[in-house]
C-alpha cells in the first residue's frame, strides 16, 4: 500500500510489516554502544474523538470456552479485531477516567489534560492552564541521556478554533512542560528524521556556542525590564536555548567518538506533510520505532490527530465524510458504522508499531520487549463527550505481565493517572504521586 | 413560551465561540421526536455558563443595589429576584446581582457579564415577545452594563508576541531583500481570538527554537549568497560600524553600546579562535535572527510613562498591524525623531502605511484571516452536480476576489459599508463567466454589477462557498457567518447531541431542507439561536453551493422569505444587504474590534467597549471611510497605550507595579 506512496524507493518487510523508510536496516550500525541492558521506553498514541464504546468493549472467553484461556487472552470486538493476533500481549484496560476532565464542555477540555491529570483553565488564550504532563515528568528526569529528551510528534497542524471557549492550544497538544507550555508538535516526517541524523553541521559549527551565548544576554537584558507575564515567555526562549546547547553538544560528542551517520539521500522522508494520511501515519510509526531503536529518545507521544478532527477517512471503505461528525452518531447505525470503522483502522496503527517493534531485535529480545506502550483517546462515547470509562490499550514487554492480554478492570472512574504513575516507575523515575493518583495501578 | 427563549444551554453556550462551522460538522438540527430526552441543562458540564442566581447557593444582590432605570426598565420585569416561576431557569437571574460591589468580586463575575451584553447585543434579549428598545437605548443599556466589567492594571497589557510566520517571511524579506519561504520549516502559528501573533498562545519551546536556529542559517547563508543582500555586513568594514545599524532594523529600536559592544566583542574571539572572516559575519548575522529581539515584539513602554508606547513601539505595532513587517524606512525615522508621537503623524503613517504593497498586505493577513478566506482553498463540492469545480482556477480566483476588493476599498479609502454592499466587484475571465458577467482580459478587473444581487461579501463566492457542503448550501453556516464575522454575536455551538440535517438538498420524503429547518426550529431548545440564523441564510438561498444565481432547486421555486425575530420580513440577498447596512453600527463595531485585535494582540473584551464605541461613533461620523476607522483606531488609547488601564497621572506607578507581580 505505501510503496506505490513513496515511489522508487526500496522498502523492508519483516514479520509482516511494511516500512515506508528503508533506513532500519542501513541505520542498525548506529546502535549506541554503551548499554548491554536495553533501556525501557515508552510510547503514547492518541486517537481523537473517542471511540464508540458498543463496538470497543472485548469479552473474555470462560474457561469452558476456552480452557487455555487461564489468565489472559480476550475476544476481540469489532474495534480491536486488528489486535486479535495479540490477545495475549495486548490487555485492555476499563474504568479508567480523568476526573479533572469531567467539568468542561467540548473536545479540548478532554484532550489537553489526558496526560496532565490536571483541570484545564477555561480561556481563549490568556493564561492557559493545565499541568506537566506525565511524559514531560520522565523527560525532564531521563531525557538528558537520549538525544532528544522526548518526541512529540503529530498529524495536524493546529487548527484555527476554539471549542467551547477553550483555545485552540488545547485541542492540539497532549504534552506539557509547565502548566503553561504545550511542547510543538513536529508534523512533518522528513523534519523528525532531521533531528535525529542531520545535525552535523550545526554541531560541528565552530560558532555554535558564541551564537547561543550570545542570544542568551540578549534574552536576559529583555526580561530584567518585562512585567511578569511576559518574563514568562523570556523564560521558556531561555530554556529552549538550553535545551538546544545541550543537544548539540551532545550530537558533537557522539560524532567525535562514532563519526557522524552515514545517510543516504534517499533514507529521508520526503519534505512536506505527506498528502495521503495512510503514508503519514506510516511514517510517524517509522519514525518511533527509529527513534527507540538507535536510542534517540526514549519516550514519544503522538497525537495523530487534533481534537475535533474532521479529516475524512475516504480510503477506508464506507467511511467518505468528516470523522467527527461520525463520532456524533446520535445512535443511528448509518453514523455508528463509520465510526467504529474509523475507530478499528487507528487500532490497526497501533497494532502495526507493535509490528514493527517487535520486528527489530535488541539484546536478548525485541524493542517491543523493552517498551511500554499505550493507545488511548480522550473520550469514550464522542456522541456525548463521555469522559468515562476510557479506551486505553496497553502493550510491551517492559509493562510486565500487566500488558499480557488481560481485561484489567478498574472500579468506575479510577483515576487515569494511576496508570501514568506506574508508567514513570517502569521508566525508573521514583514519584510519590502523579495527578490525583498516589497509588500505581499495578 | 418564557421557558423556550431561556434555555439554560442557550445561555451555557453564548460564551462559547464556535467550532463547528469550521471543523466541517454539518448543520446541527435535530427533527422533533428524535430529540434525546436530555435537556441541556441536565448535561453533563454545561453549568458554567448559568447565571449567579441559577446555581445554588449564588449570591443575592444586597439590599439597596441601585439598578439604572433603563436596566430596570428592559431587564427588571423579568429577571429580579421575587420573579421565580420555577420553570424559566434564567427567569431566576436577578439583574441586579450585576450592580452588587460584593458580586464583582466573584471570578466568575465577568464572564456573566459578558453573557448578558452579548445577549443584548445578539438581540436575543429581551425576548423577541416583549417589549423592545430602541437602538439607541440598546447601546446605551450596553454601555451601561459593560461600565461593570472591573478593570485591573496588567488586565489589558499585551503579552509579548513572537513573529508569525508569515511576518518573519516579510520581514526578512523587507529586512535583507531577499525572498525567502519558511515552507514546511517554521510550523503554523497557534491563533486565538480569530488571529494568529497573539502573545498569550505563543510558546517557544525546544522544537521550535531549533527551527529557529536552521531558519536563522538558511536565512544567513541565503543573505551571504546574494551580493547586494550581503551588504548588510559587507566584507572590508568593521563590525563595529555595520553592525549598529543592522542591529536598530532587526530588533526594530535604539540598540545600546553594550549591546553592539558584546557583539563586536564575540566577532572578536571567534576570529581568535581561527575562524574565517565569512564564517564570523555568519555568526553574527545567526544570532541577530535567532535574538529574542529579533523574534519577538517586547513592549515595554515608554521610559517615562511605561503605560504608553514609546514611538519605536508605536512604529512596530503599525507596520506589523498593515504590512505583516518591520517598520520601513520612512516610519523607523518619524520613530526616531519622536514625531510618530504625535497623533496627526501617527494616523498620516497609517494611512500611508496600509495602501503600501496596494494594500494587500493588510488583506492577506487581516481580512483573509477574519473573515476566514483561506478557507475556500480546500473547500469542496460535489464533482458531479457542480461540474464548475473542475476549473481549478475557481477557488483561488474567489479569494483572490475578495482579496482586491478589500484591498481596493483600503487603496481607495471607500466607506468600509462596501464590504456589505456596493455595485461593484472584482473579477477574472473565470468568476466572469462563473458569475454571468461580461467577459474581461487576463487578470482581475473592477467591473460594475448590473444589478443589486451581488456586491459586497455577501455575493462572493468565498463566502458561499466556504458556508456549504458539498451537496447542498447551508442557511445555518451562511447565517452563523453572518453573525458571527460581521456583526460579531457569534451563536453558541449547539449541544454535542443537537443531530444534523441530511448531507443533500434533495428533498426526503415529503419536506424540503428548509422545511426540515423549520421543524426542527420548532423544538424549543434549538429556537433560540437558530431564529435569526437562519432567517440570515434563508435569504442567501439564491445562491448555489459554488455561488451561483438560482431561482429554483429540484423543481421547487426557491423560497428566500424569512423573518427575523424582531418581526423584520427578509425577502432575498438584496433585503439583507439593506438590513445589515441598518445595523451598520455592529458592523462597524465588529470591524474595529477585529482590527484591533489583529493590531494588539489581546482579546478585546467588556472593557474597551466605550473606547470601541468611541471609534464607532467616530467612523459613522466620518461617512464610514476606511481612512477614517484607521485613524480612529490608532488614536485610540487601545491602540497607543501599552495600558490603556493607567491613567496617564499614574501610569508610571502603575507600570511598575505590574512588574512587581508574581
Amino acid at each position: 500500500m505505501t510503496v506505490g506512496m513513496i515511489g522508487r524507493r526500496a522498502f523492508l518487510r519483516g514479520a509482516g510489516v511494511t516500512f515506508a523508510l528503508p533506513w532500519l536496516e542501513s541505520l542498525m550500525v548506529h546502535l549506541p554502544r554503551e548499554h548491554r541492558q536495553p533501556p525501557v521506553r515508552m510510547a503514547i498514541m492518541v486517537t481523537p474523538n473517542g471511540m464508540l464504546p458498543s463496538a470497543w468493549h472485548p469479552t473474555k472467553p470462560t474457561r469452558k470456552e476456552d480452557p487455555d484461556a487461564k489468565m489472559s487472552g480476550w475476544q476481540p470486538s469489532f474495534t480491536l479485531e486488528p489486535l486479535a493476533a495479540r490477545n495475549r500481549q495486548v490487555s485492555i484496560l476499563t474504568g479508567l477516567a480523568n476526573r479533572q476532565s469531567f467539568e468542561g464542555d467540548g473536545h479540548y477540555a478532554k484532550v489537553a489534560p489526558l496526560l496532565t491529570g490536571k483541570k484545564i483553565r477555561r480561556t481563549g488564550g490568556r493564561d492557559l492552564l493545565n499541568g506537566i504532563s506525565f511524559d514531560q515528568v520522565a523527560a525532564k528526569a531521563i531525557g538528558h541521556k537520549t538525544l532528544l529528551p522526548s518526541l512529540e510528534l503529530g498529524c495536524d497542524p493546529i487548527y484555527p478554533v476554539e471549542d467551547m471557549g477553550y483555545s485552540s492550544v488545547y485541542g492540539g497538544h497532549i504534552s506539557w512542560s509547565a502548566v503553561d507550555r504545550p511542547m510543538l508538535k513536529e508534523i512533518v516526517p522528513a523534519n523528525v528524521f532531521d533531528r535525529m541524523f542531520r545535525r552535523s553541521a550545526a554541531a560541528t559549527d565552530p560558532a555554535r556556542q558564541s551564537v547561543l551565548d550570545a542570544v542568551r544576554r540578549d534574552a536576559k537584558r529583555l526580561s530584567a525590564r518585562l512585567g511578569a507575564r511576559d518574563r514568562n515567555k523570556l523564560d521558556e526562549y531561555e530554556e529552549s536555548v538550553r535545551s538546544l546547547e545541550r543537544r548539540l553538544e551532545a550530537v558533537a560528542k557522539e560524532q567525535a567518538a562514532n563519526g557522524a551517520p552515514v545517510l543516504q539521500e534517499n533514507q529521508r522522508p520526503e519534505s512536506g506533510v505527506p498528502r495521503d494520511y495512510r503514508t503519514h501515519m506510516s511514517l510517524m510509526l517509522d519514525l518511533i520505532t527509529m527513534a527507540f531503536r538507535i536510542d534517540a529518545t526514549r519516550i514519544a507521544t503522538f497525537l495523530t490527530g487534533n481534537e475535533v478532527s474532521g479529516r475524512n477517512f475516504s480510503f477506508i471503505e464506507g467511511c467518505a465524510g468528516n470523522f467527527h461528525s461520525f463520532s456524533h452518531h446520535e445512535g443511528k447505525p448509518e453514523k455508528q458504522e463509520p465510526y467504529r470503522r474509523i475507530n478499528r483502522w487507528h487500532v490497526a496503527q497501533f497494532a502495526s508499531l507493535l509490528d514493527r517493534l517487535e520486528a527489530v531485535e535488541e539484546g536478548e529480545g525485541t524493542l517491543l520487549d523493552h517498551s511500554m506502550l499505550v493507545m488511548a483517546a480522550a473520550m469514550s462515547d464522542g456522541n456525548r463527550h463521555s469522559p468515562h470509562n476510557l479506551p486505553v490499550l496497553l502493550a510491551g514487554g517492559a509493562c510486565g505481565d500487566a500488558a499480557a492480554g488481560h481485561i484489567l478492570r478498574s472500579r468506575k472512574d479510577t483515576p487515569l493517572c494511576r496508570l501514568w504513575l506506574t508508567m514513570l516507575h517502569r521508566m525508573g523515575i521514583e514519584a510519590k504521586s502523579f495527578g490525583d493518583a498516589t497509588n500505581p495501578l499495578f | 413560551m418564557r421557558g423556550v427563549r431561556c434555555t439554560p444551554l442557550v445561555l451555557a453556550c453564548l460564551l462559547a465561540s464556535s467550532i463547528w462551522a469550521q471543523s466541517g460538522v454539518p448543520a446541527t438540527a435535530t427533527l422533533p421526536g428524535q430529540l434525546p430526552g436530555t435537556a441541556h441543562g441536565t448535561l453533563p458540564g454545561t453549568a458554567h455558563g448559568t447565571l449567579p442566581g441559577t446555581q445554588p447557593g449564588a449570591p443575592l444582590a444586597q439590599a439597596g443595589v441601585r439598578v439604572p432605570d433603563l436596566v430596570e426598565r428592559h431587564c427588571g420585569g423579568c429577571h429580579t429576584s421575587s420573579e421565580s416561576d420555577g420553570e424559566d431557569v434564567d427567569g431566576d437571574f436577578d439583574i441586579s446581582v450585576l450592580f452588587d460591589r460584593q458580586v464583582a468580586k466573584d471570578s466568575d463575575y465577568v464572564a456573566q457579564l459578558t453573557l448578558v451584553v452579548q445577549r443584548l447585543r445578539a438581540r436575543t434579549m429581551p425576548p423577541p415577545d416583549e417589549e423592545q428598545p430602541s437602538a439607541v437605548d440598546r447601546r446605551e443599556l450596553a454601555a451601561l452594563l459593560s461600565q461593570l466589567a472591573p478593570v485591573q492594571p496588567g488586565d489589558r497589557v499585551a503579552t509579548v508576541r513572537r513573529l508569525t510566520r508569515r511576518q518573519y517571511e516579510h520581514t526578512v524579506r523587507d529586512l535583507f531583500g531577499i525572498a525567502w519561504h519558511a515552507n514546511d520549516l517554521l510550523p503554523k502559528d497557534s491563533p486565538a481570538h480569530g488571529f494568529d501573533g497573539q502573545g498569550d498562545v505563543q510558546n517557544m519551546s525546544p522544537l521550535l527554537f531549533e527551527k529557529y536556529h536552521d531558519a536563522a542559517a538558511e536565512v544567513a547563508a541565503a543573505v551571504f549568497a546574494d551580493a547586494r543582500a550581503a551588504q548588510v555586513l559587507p566584507d572590508g568594514k568593521p563590525l563595529a560600524t555595520t553592525l549598529p545599524p543592522l542591529l536598530e532594523r532587526a530588533f526594530r529600536r535604539p540598540v545600546t553600546s553594550d549591546e553592539v559592544r558584546e557583539r563586536v566583542a564575540d566577532a572578536a574571539a571567534l576570529r581568535k579562535a581561527g575562524l574565517t572572516e565569512q564564517q564570523v559575519r555568519h555568526a553574527a548575522l545567526r544570532s541577530v535572527l535567532i535574538s529574542p529581539s529579533f523574534l519577538m515584539r517586547a513592549e515595554f513602554g515608554a521610559h517615562d510613562a511605561p503605560a504608553k508606547l514609546s514611538a519605536h513601539e508605536l512604529a512596530v505595532r503599525l507596520s506589523y498591524m498593515l504590512t505583516s513587517s518591520t517598520p520601513d524606512g520612512e516610519l523607523r525615522k518619524v520613530a526616531d525623531s519622536g514625531a510618530l508621537l504625535d497623533p496627526e503623524i501617527l494616523a498620516a503613517q497609517a494611512r500611508r502605511l496600509s495602501r503600501a504593497h496596494d494594500g494587500r498586505r493588510l488583506a492577506d493577513d487581516f481580512v483573509a484571516q477574519w473573515l476566514g478566506l483561506g478557507e475556500v482553498l480546500t473547500a469542496t463540492a460535489d464533482f458531479r452536480r457542480y461540474k464548475q469545480i473542475w476549473n481549478r482556477q475557481l477557488r483561488p480566483s474567489f479569494l483572490q476576489e475578495a482579496l482586491h476588493y478589500f484591498a481596493a476599498m483600503v487603496r481607495q479609502d471607500r466607506s468600509v459599508l462596501e464590504l456589505l454592499d456596493s455595485d461593484y466587484t472584482f473579477v477574472n475571465p473565470v468568476l466572469a463567466s462563473h458569475y454571468g458577467l461580461p467577459k474581461v482580459e487576463k487578470g482581475f478587473h473592477r467591473v460594475k454589477l448590473p444589478d443589486s444581487r451581488r456586491g459586497g461579501v455577501l455575493g462572493m463566492g468565498v463566502m458561499l462557498m466556504t458556508s456549504s457542503f458539498p451537496l447542498r448550501t447551508s442557511p445555518v453556516k451562511r447565517g452563523k457567518w453572518i453573525l458571527d464575522k460581521l456583526l460579531d454575536s457569534p451563536p453558541p455551538p449547539p449541544p454535542p447531541d443537537a443531530g444534523e440535517l441530511p448531507k443533500d438538498d434533495k428533498p426526503v420524503g415529503k419536506l424540503t431542507l428548509r422545511q426540515r429547518l423549520e421543524k426542527h426550529r420548532e423544538s424549543s431548545r434549538c429556537a433560540g439561536c437558530h431564529a435569526t440564523m437562519d432567517a440570515l441564510g434563508f435569504a442567501l438561498e439564491n445562491y448555489d453551493v459554488v455561488g451561483r444565481w438560482r431561482d429554483e432547486l429540484h423543481g421547487q421555486a426557491i423560497d428566500t422569505v424569512a423573518t427575523l425575530p424582531d418581526g423584520t420580513e427578509l425577502r432575498g440577498p438584496v433585503e439583507l444587504k439593506k438590513e445589515l447596512l441598518a445595523r451598520a453600527d455592529d458592523f462597524v463595531r465588529a470591524m474595529a474590534k477585529n482590527l484591533l485585535v489583529f493590531g494588539v494582540g489581546r482579546e478585546i473584551g467588556l472593557a474597551d467597549e466605550p473606547e470601541l464605541q468611541r471609534i464607532v461613533a467616530a467612523t459613522r461620523a466620518g461617512g464610514d471611510r476606511f481612512s477614517v476607522l484607521l485613524t480612529a483606531i490608532v488614536s485610540s488609547p487601545l491602540f497607543r497605550m501599552r495600558d490603556p488601564a493607567a491613567k496617564s497621572e499614574n501610569a508610571k506607578a502603575i507600570g511598575g507595579q505590574e512588574r512587581e507581580q508574581r
